[in-house]
């Protein structure tokens, strides 16, 4: 079949599977979280761990539950990580190393899951199931917790609470997250991945060389891996792997799966707000930037110049031969646009302005439509942005959902706004501008610079795919990037639930002649601008110097 | 994800100086975004 024709077909049968789950889906998401009664199973765990589940939280305590929540959890993974070989289904491993296991520790608990490590030559089965795999629902709770919170900003009124954090999470893990991976991840196993738990076979090859085979539960993690926007793969090359992601019919399944839940949450908003063409402007706006992401990297892969690639039918240097071209370029943007990270194919070896293009997607901040949640509360803060920036325009008080957008919450979506760039900057130029950065560089030049730029932009934004080429494994970039983690997941969400309760403590205020309808096109159409504009202007130094001056070259 | 250079695993015995410093650079990230938080509360009232 035709490249071009295959790239087509992936993605309008994506584009059509999607959409017929946006509403039940999404209904189902609003469901989960007004409802109010609880699963007799949730009130077991409620018993257990001594929660109230009646106890309706301020934002402040909200936010101090998740930190303490995610402070425990990452001592937990790095407990586990550093105790493995005396432990149980060790298989041959080792104890982590120090700088390892906490930089993967952070890195599972902030749903990011960038790995300096080779999991097949790394981890325990025991690692990999309790600590890595459980932090990949957890983490992607908390993000869906989050967002919620934050939507229920807007649909209280003259009050601070904002929910109760431990059954929000409790709810979407139980609720949402495993009954949709115990399906997806009978789906993967008949695709052919494997789920077992046998050791490693080490077999004699027919030019008599030895190979060690490894063996693991890899569908039920690969599944929560995509589901949950986590992306870390038990195998080292990710849904490259054959044992991760054996055919086509995986990959789009995959693909899929990353992109599910955070295309259903403006649904979920909608519902939860009581009107529905609220998320459908936003859902637009997120299927405009997806669609142009995978457009733009499908473009650049495919018209590669030069003689090689074009008898190939693309750049296929680092492609996995069983997806190709269209296979790769899809998966890559659908994994850079939320805040998935898996790869299939080496974003390194991607065009540089299909690399840019990449790394422009993670530099949107995962809106579009971004991680589980995370992508929900991003988007919320630049509509509010956008609806202020129309207010200055015609001289009104701006509005959105009701609500007034008073100095207070426009520095609140400042600061939510300003953190990532602050973050993400200042690491590269620390990494750039010292001798223990520029020690592990391995491509000088503006790869080089694209690499690094790359990797802290992956990782404040808790997505976790990387560039390669750059010694991630060193204990200055273990140190830095695990800081880098933390404070990309956490800070923004303090901003964002400080937003919500400060939304949550106004009256409702009636829509009038004056108030922008964010249900049209045009504020689509607003909205996309803001976005593109606010992240270009900021990384566009980066950009210019990275990707653009590389492929100008 | 894939990386072009990875550290294998070692096999340290008992609880190292590297232990102590990750867990204390753990505990102070959280305590800075514990004051963030603080800080915000003080703004509010």
């Amino acid at each position: 079949m035709n490249s071009a024709l295959a790239g087509w077909l992936q993605f309008l049968l994506l584009f059509a599977a999607l959409a017929a789950c946006y509403i039940p889906l999404g209904n189902y998401i609003a469901r989960i979280f007004t409802d109010t009664k609880h699963w007799r199973v949730e009130r077991g765990i409620y018993k257990v761990t001594g929660i109230d589940p009646d106890a309706d939280m301020r934002w402040t305590v909200y936010v101090r539950s998740i930190l303490a929540f995610s402070l425990v959890a990452v001592l937990f993974v790095y407990l586990i990580e550093r105790t493995q070989h005396w432990l149980f289904w060790v298989v041959g491993m080792s104890n982590v190393t120090p700088d390892t296991a906490w930089n993967t520790a952070v890195s599972f608990t902030t749903n990011t899951n960038w790995q300096n490590y080779a999991g097949e030559a790394t981890m325990s089965y025991l690692t990999q199931q309790s600590a890595l795999m459980v932090q990949q629902f957890m983490s992607a709770a908390v993000g869906l917790a989050v967002a919620i919170a934050m939507i229920r900003g807007f649909t209280r009124s003259r009050t601070d609470r904002l929910g109760n954090f431990w059954v929000d999470l409790t709810r979407g893990t139980i609720r949402l997250l495993i009954p949709i991976a115990v399906i997806g991840c009978l789906i993967l196993v008949a695709g052919g991945t494997i789920e077992n738990l046998a050791s490693y076979h080490t077999i004699t090859t027919l030019s008599g060389a030895h190979q060690t085979i490894p063996g693991g539960t890899v569908a039920s993690q690969e599944v929560i891996k995509d589901l949950g926007n986590n992306g870390g793969g038990w195998f080292n090359t990710n849904s490259a792997h054959p044992f991760e992601n054996p055919n086509p019919f995986t990959n789009i399944f995959e693909i899929f799966l990353l992109l599910l839940i955070p295309f259903a949450t403006p649904r979920a908003f909608g519902k939860m707000v009581g009107d529905n063409r609220q998320g459908y402007a936003l859902v637009a706006v997120m299927v405009i930037i997806w669609a142009a992401a995978v457009g733009g990297i499908s473009l650049f892969e495919v018209l590669h110049g030069g003689a090689g690639p074009t008898l190939a039918h693309g750049a296929a240097e680092g492609t996995e031969v069983r997806f190709g071209t269209p296979g790769c370029s899809l998966f890559a943007s659908s994994t850079t646009v939320t805040s998935t990270g898996a790869v299939n194919c080496f974003h390194d070896s991607l065009t540089p302005f299909g690399g840019g293009i990449a790394l422009f997607d993670i530099a949107l901040g995962e809106i579009a439509p971004g991680g589980i949640g995370a992508g929900m509360y991003g988007i919320l803060v630049l509509a509010i942005v956008t609806v202020f920036v129309a207010g200055l325009m015609v001289g009104r008080t701006p509005e959105y959902i009701g609500k007034k957008i008073r100095p207070q919450e426009m520095k609140y979506a400042s600061l939510y706004f300003l953190t990532l760039p602050v973050v993400i900057l200042t690491m590269s130029a620390i990494a750039i501008g010292t001798h223990w950065g520029q020690s592990d560089i391995f491509n000088p030049g503006p790869h080089g610079l694209t690499e690094i730029v790359y990797a802290y932009a992956s990782q404040a934004n808790n997505n976790g795919s990387a560039f390669a080429g750059l010694g991630t494994g060193a204990t200055f970039y273990q140190i830095t990037g695990g800081i880098t983690m933390l404070l990309g997941r956490f800070a923004p969400e303090i901003f964002a639930l400080g937003l919500a309760g400060s939304l949550a403590r106004q009256s409702p205020t009636p829509a009038s002649a004056g108030t922008l309808d964010t249900r049209t096109p045009l504020f689509v159409g607003m909205l996309v601008g803001v976005v593109l504009i606010l992240v270009g202007l900021t990384y566009f130094p980066a950009l210019a110097l990275g990707p653009f001056a590389e492929g100008l070259h | 994800m894939p990386r072009a250079s990875f550290t294998t695993s070692g096999t340290p015995l008992g609880v190292t100086v590297w232990d102590l410093f990750y867990v204390g650079l753990t505990i102070v990230v959280f305590a800075f975004l514990l004051l963030i938080l603080k800080g915000i509360e003080t703004f509010e009232r």
